[in-house]
């Protein structure tokens, strides 16, 4: 998906996660589509990070992170986030994994 | 209107994990609940908070961490936080982390699904059950 289309709860994620981490990569994707909610929804979204606020951190560590610099959202309009941190020294333009199938998750 | 309230109910729980995870007072999670899921995570050597069950699961996070454990033939016991909504918000303050699925492993918080998924993928799963004791099937007790 193309920045030019993104929605506004997409932007911000990548504004916060740009001005935390001054990101080398930065991928976010709002993956609502594939789940159980009202067509236009900014609810799940994707984020793979390369950054050297990650070198030296556990897989843990580095999730936190970014749990942590989205928290108000994850509090409030973001559902789900697929996280994927890499730091600057392991990027080698590796693809995110693809989202599980929706089970029915939201609607159930 | 049931549903209204509960979600209303979630977000003010929710603002007290973010205050919790940025180091203010470790307030939102009553002693009672606290000791509830203290009780849950040290009760069985895996534990699963996830949507759903086992046998059922009701998203596709859950149905994921489900799939890597059965894959490595480890028994967990799941609580679907769907069924119980102290659990649901409870257990993400308690962890400090704001997603569902979390998988704990002889009490202690190992991750949500991208993790289990990426230790599955990376072959660290194993050696990680070993070093805590928990019978899987590529693990030393097989070799």
């Amino acid at each position: 998906m193309s920045t030019l289309s993104e929605g506004p709860v997409a932007r911000l994620l990548r504004e916060k996660l740009s001005a935390s981490f001054q990101p080398k990569h930065l991928e976010v994707e709002c993956e609502s589509h594939l789940h159980n909610v009202p067509k236009g929804a900014e609810m799940h979204f994707r984020v793979q990070v390369v950054s050297d606020a990650f070198e030296g951190k556990r897989v843990i560590e580095r999730h936190r992170l970014v749990n942590t610099c989205l928290a108000e959202e994850l509090a409030t309009s973001v559902h789900a986030l697929r996280i994927d941190a890499i730091p600057t020294s392991k990027w080698d333009g590796q693809k995110q994994e693809e989202s599980p199938t929706c089970r029915g998750g939201f609607g159930k | 209107m049931l549903r209204l309230v509960s979600r209303q109910a979630s977000a003010m729980l929710r603002s007290s994990t973010q205050s919790f995870s940025t180091g203010a007072a470790a307030g939102g999670l009553s002693d009672d609940v606290r000791q509830r899921i203290d009780g849950i995570v040290k009760k069985d050597d895996v534990v699963v908070f996830m949507k759903g069950t086992q046998q059922e699961p009701a998203c596709g996070f859950s149905r994921n961490v489900k799939l890597v454990l059965d894959f490595h033939n480890v028994k967990f016991r799941d609580y679907n936080v769907l069924t119980d909504a102290e659990l649901r918000e409870g257990v993400k303050i308690y962890s400090e982390w704001p997603t569902i699925p979390q998988v704990y492993v002889k009490g202690e918080f190992v991750g949500g699904c991208d993790i289990l998924v990426s230790m599955h993928k990376d072959g660290e799963i194993s050696d990680f059950l070993d070093e805590k004791g928990i019978p899987n099937k590529y693990g030393n007790a097989k070799k």
